[in-house]
């Protein structure tokens, strides 16, 4: 909404108070002002009258002009195409400034002297959708009683300010310059006199109008004849130029104007253009069509709700007229409309028909039924002022039903209770007299009359917010609840946060990717077949699917860097995963990571190594422990992994034998597509490991006698996985085998192609005693013979 | 006799002549080896009458001892003197790159929320957490706003299906949370997490972002509450020496509904550049719990009132370290990404 100060200081006293100081109060009072500007930033502008036009002798398409500018006549050269003898004109003087840079000098065109410049709308710096369409394609022509030798701006008006204000939606109120007016007088608490006086009038017994839809619940009717359509004055276009709407003729302009002074948006109908003396509104059926003013056809459902003469639609109500009764410039006859639509109807319309207007955007806000014969009478006598009108005292409506005024019960003790200070009954009673709110206060209690135009205000919070904002928020005091909780995270919340501690500490840097994807990347990386959930309104096919797996945008992720030279990427993502579970949306916590290149901790000592699963097997452990969980934690060979998966490098993770998760090589292929180098992926589902009820952790006291160790190297067939083998020799381990350690695992020389040696390292320990040898080569022995007679192993010497 | 004296006085003066422990070894036999000079001079011993060998065994003795302290003072002098040479020979340059593993760091979003959660459980509050994929019911119509309600387009939804959406705003949390409290309060919860608006994506605007909601209800909560708390918030998240303030809104779910300034970082509320003159930044967005959202939430709403706030972790970092571009949070370029390594 544009406000403009001009139009605002002929109704409020603003003598003391500059634009700033305004808009800032206005902003602070919620009325927003997003900026103030100028309509036109020019300097040094008369009005001119042109007193001679003649043809420049070298260029056709050049007049030469003898402009009185009030104290001198000079001779301009113009190029407009309608510059003519007689015209009151806007002149750049010699040293003015026009938006964009340019200043006017003293000039030859083609030989002839120019002093000055006969200015366009455009050059004055208007923007081109609010210059009238007879002036696009050359100057701008003034009225003929324009003051000769007069400031051109401020005769237009267009060096005052105009405010940008960025209304919240519940204050349709202020979509005019009524409500402005109401609003910023209580803001500046000074009086405001707006005529309020409901017209009289007689009810046309040559007209009828019938409401057939519960979509229109007012709707007036009044004749103008003998109108002459013609350009408005100076004085109405500019107006509508500052509010942001382009003039087109008298009558049109006069119904924009009022509804930017009133808030009721009005349609002008050409009467002579009615097929019968009647309006009937009701709604559309399916399939009719109707062709609107801008020459479309436009095809309506039964919500839409019509206006029609009886015989055919004559305008989709609210939203645009149709092109069958339009005023063109021959129209003699108008009938005026001013009514009250529902603002849902107009909405849907709207909405569906991409028609979103002025008038309809005050409509779907609701208009203030109030104001609807008010503007009808402004209107009329607009007509009769600037149009040479005729009017009579008659008018045609109908009505079906009256909306009731907003009465609220509001005890000063809910006031304060809500607020938390103590205001005093003075001080609400002033800010209600401010607002010009009606109120009676008995006892304790305000009973409010909220007027009309103010629909936004329906229950006692409502008038709690219109008092503490016209009084001032800084009036609030600054208390803390007084309430006894205590804050902490919840388990799951605080494993999440050490999960995430042990990853950082790792190297892994935390990304953030979007949740939406495309259809072709989620086909990546995911175990099963889910359903995905997609939008139905999509912004593009890049954004269109919620993401089964972290990976794809992770490895983007990766790709993103490694192109920029940052090789060596170790990132994760804690996110959700996001599929329908048959008509149940669901979502699941995933950690994923990726990891590519090397781990560099110096160069200069050439301490780095690449990255390889056991690198990133060796993180998860961590974070198992770290969790409580890794005992019941297996990795196990996946040989049949998901296609993006190395088959030789993965493992599913499993969780007391439940598969929560994948660690491994990313495929070659993948890696292709993806344009990234050698990459190791892990990803989780978190729920599960979140969710374990974790055992408490126990005192074990320290051995106060010494360990044994023995190694022992076998040479096992090259299947034999070293989990198997190492849980072979646990098995054996009778109480004193505390732990048992891998450290050389080798294949080549000296051993068959289809075996591994493997080195084992095994630590004894009694809590009772110290071991003896015996004891010791006891249970090694057994060992052996175990793995001998069992696993086809055969003990190194 | 005087041999021996002659011979301690030799000795010593070779000993202290000795450079290395190689020399001093030398010596050492020379001296105290079995055909050194003091086992020749006890060949006299057995002409010696007992008394004669008594004071040469004394005196062949002592000296011995003497020589023995003296070799072994100056073999343990040497000693230091050489382990001194060695370990100025390991001198290293301590100014050479350390050797380290990289430490990751935390997302910067996710170290905002973080801080945010800090100072919210810091005053009793809990983490409630709830679906994305959401009911337009929970989305939107327990939160006051009803299928056709023009508010409805100030969040652009993407929709699912007719009745499931990308959540816009995490206030179904707070709903969700309500209905789980059966209308007993208290209720003090933040709500941390991801929302989706039908955006393009340019600099100051993102189809996803991160939202944090606070809801405090109970039977005596005040708007003076609301903003005792959020002041407090204000001054532990961005400096004691800032302060805010409330301007009128409108949001559907509150009833007086405020924005929330806080004072400019630069000018502390004098206005500059920075702020575009007003001295302050808007930060959140909050009011009281309109009694619609109570009600339809299972409380009373002539027994209880409460608050409700919400504010977007990546604008307060784009505030807090002139972030020009908002698609930086999810692009992740290791080069941003790693500029937040610490707080602060």
């Amino acid at each position: 909404m544009l406000l403009w100060w001009k139009w605002l200081k002929s109704y409020l006293d603003l003598s003391d108070i500059t634009p700033e100081e305004l808009a800032t109060k206005l902003t602070l009072a919620g009325i927003e002002v997003e900026g103030i500007f100028k309509l036109s930033e020019a300097t040094n502008l008369v009005v001119g009258h042109v007193l001679e036009k003649t043809k420049h002798p070298e260029a056709n398409k050049l007049s030469v002009c003898q402009v009185d500018l009030g104290d001198t006549t000079e001779q301009i050269v113009c190029g407009a195409p309608n510059v003519a003898k007689g015209q009151k004109v806007v002149v750049a003087k010699i040293g003015a400034h026009l938006p964009g840079g340019i200043k006017i000098k003293k000039a030859k065109l083609r030989g002839v002297e120019s002093n000055g410049m006969i200015c366009s709308l455009r050059e004055l710096g208007i923007e081109n959708k609010l210059i009238p369409q007879e002036f696009q394609n050359g100057i701008v022509v003034l009225a003929e009683d324009a003051p000769v030798g007069a400031n051109a701006l401020s005769y237009l008006g267009f060096d005052e300010p105009v405010f940008e204000l960025s209304l919240t939606p519940n204050r349709s109120d202020c979509l005019s310059m009524y409500g402005l007016i109401y609003e910023i007088g209580a803001i500046l608490n000074r009086p405001v006199k707006l005529d309020k006086q409901k017209p009289s009038f007689t009810v046309d017994k040559n007209f009828t109008v019938q409401i057939q839809s519960k979509d229109c619940t007012l709707y007036y009717a009044k004749k103008v004849k003998g109108v002459k359509i013609r350009r408005s004055p100076d004085w109405l276009q500019s107006a509508l130029i500052a509010c942001g709407v382009r003039p087109i003729n008298n009558v049109v302009d006069i119904t924009n104007y009022v509804m930017m002074e009133l808030g009721q948006p009005l349609h002008a109908f050409d009467l002579n253009k009615l097929q019968a003396s009647q309006i009937i509104v009701r709604n559309a059926h399916n399939g009719e069509t109707i062709v609107t003013l801008d020459g479309i056809e436009r095809e309506l459902v039964d919500t839409d709700l019509l206006i029609t003469d009886g015989m055919r639609p004559i305008a989709l109500a609210g939203v645009m007229g149709g092109q069958n009764t339009e005023i063109d410039d021959n129209t003699t006859d108008v009938l005026l409309e001013s009514a009250v639509f529902n603002p849902l109807a107009v909405r849907n319309t709207y909405k569906r028909l991409g028609l979103r207007s002025e008038s309809s955007i005050r409509f779907e806000k609701q208009v203030d039924p109030e104001r609807t014969l008010l503007a009808l009478q402004r209107a009329a006598e607009l007509l009769v002022e600037l149009a040479d009108g005729q009017i009579d005292d008659t008018l045609a409506y109908a009505e079906t039903s009256k909306k009731q005024p907003v009465v609220i019960k509001l005890p000063l003790q809910k006031v304060n209770d809500v607020l938390g200070i103590s205001l005093s009954k003075e001080i609400v009673s002033d800010t209600l007299y401010r607002l010009q709110f009606p109120y009676e206060l008995e006892e304790e209690t305000f009973t409010v009359s909220v007027p009309t135009r103010r629909n936004d205000i329906t229950i006692p919070e409502d008038l709690i917010e219109e008092i503490i904002r016209i009084h001032g928020y800084e009036h609030l005091e600054l208390t803390l609840p007084k309430m006894s909780t205590s804050g902490s995270l919840t388990h799951k919340q605080k494993q999440l946060r050490l999960i995430k501690q042990v990853l950082l500490s790792s190297g892994l840097t935390e990304v953030m990717t979007y949740s939406l994807t495309s259809t072709a990347l989620n086909q990546y990386f995911i175990d099963k077949a889910y359903q995905p959930i997609s939008l139905r309104n999509p912004m593009s096919e890049d954004r269109s699917v919620m993401r089964f797996s972290l990976l794809p945008h992770l490895l983007q992720v990766v790709s993103y860097n490694q192109a920029r030279k940052w090789e060596d990427v170790f990132i994760f993502e804690v996110g959700n995963r996001y599929y329908f579970d048959g008509n149940n949306p669901k979502e699941e916590l995933l950690l994923s990571g990726a990891l590519s290149g090397e781990v560099v901790e110096s160069q200069w000592q050439k301490a780095a190594f690449k990255v390889d699963f056991f690198y990133v097997k060796g993180i998860l452990e961590n974070i198992f422990e770290r969790l409580g969980v890794l005992p019941k934690i297996k990795f196990v060979q996946n040989t049949t992994p998901q296609k993006d998966y190395h088959p030789g490098k993965t493992a599913n993770i499993l969780l007391d034998g439940e598969i929560i998760g994948v660690v491994g090589a990313v495929h070659p292929h993948t890696i292709n597509e993806f344009d990234v180098t050698e990459t190791y992926v892990f990803e989780l589902n978190l729920e599960p490991l979140l969710q374990l009820e974790i055992e408490t952790l126990g005192y074990n006291p320290i051995s106060k006698f010494p360990i044994v160790q023995r190694d022992i190297a076998v040479v096992v067939d090259k299947e034999l996985t070293s989990a198997t083998l190492v849980s072979a020799v646990k098995e054996k381990g009778k109480g004193i085998l505390k732990q048992v350690e891998v450290f050389d695992v080798y294949q080549g020389e000296h051993i068959e192609k289809t075996k591994k040696s493997v080195a084992l390292s095994l630590t004894f320990e009694d809590k009772e005693k110290t071991l003896t040898d015996e004891e010791v080569n006891a249970v090694y022995d057994a060992i052996i013979n175990h793995l001998e007679k069992n696993y086809n192993a055969v003990l190194r010497k | 006799m005087a041999d021996l004296h002659e011979i301690a006085k030799q000795a010593l003066a070779e000993i202290s002549n000795c450079a290395d422990l190689r020399e001093l070894n030398e010596v050492r036999i020379k001296y105290l080896g079995k055909k050194g000079p003091i086992q020749e001079a006890m060949k006299v011993m057995k002409d010696l009458d007992e008394e004669g060998r008594k004071a040469l065994g004394k005196l062949a003795n002592d000296t011995k001892n003497m020589i023995t302290e003296a070799l072994e003072a100056k073999e343990s002098r040497l000693q230091e003197e050489e382990l001194k040479r060695k370990l100025e020979a390991e001198k290293i340059d301590v100014t050479l790159p350390s050797r380290k593993k990289p430490l990751g760091i935390a997302h910067l979003t996710q170290q905002v929320i973080t801080e945010i959660e800090d100072i919210f459980l810091g005053m009793g509050y809990t983490i409630a957490e709830g679906p994305e994929v959401e009911s337009d019911y929970y989305n939107f119509e327990m939160l006051n706003l009803p299928k056709g309600h023009p508010a409805r387009d100030m969040q652009d939804s993407f929709y699912i299906t007719e009745d499931l959406l990308l959540r816009t705003h995490t206030s179904p949390v707070q709903a969700r949370t309500m209905l789980k409290y059966k209308g007993q309060g208290p209720v003090k919860i933040i709500c941390p997490g991801k929302v989706y608006r039908r955006d393009d994506d340019d600099a100051t605007h993102s189809h996803q972002f991160v939202q944090i909601e606070g809801l405090v209800i109970d039977e005596k909560i005040t708007m003076s509450d609301l903003k005792g708390t959020l002041a407090y918030f204000a001054k532990k998240m961005f400096g004691e020496e800032r302060e805010i303030r409330f301007r009128p809104s409108f949001f559907p779910f509150t009833e007086p509904s405020v924005e929330v300034d806080v004072t400019c970082a630069k000018c502390l509320g004098k206005g500059c550049p920075m702020c575009k003159h007003t001295g302050y930044i808007e930060i959140l967005g909050a009011g009281m719990v309109h009694p619609n959202v109570l009600r339809m939430g299972g409380f009373d709403p002539d027994k209880y009132q409460g608050f409700a706030f919400g504010m977007g972790p990546e604008r307060i970092a784009i505030l807090k370290y002139g972030i020009d571009d908002i698609r930086q949070f999810y692009t992740n370029d290791l080069r941003f990404n790693h500029q937040f390594n610490r707080t602060l």
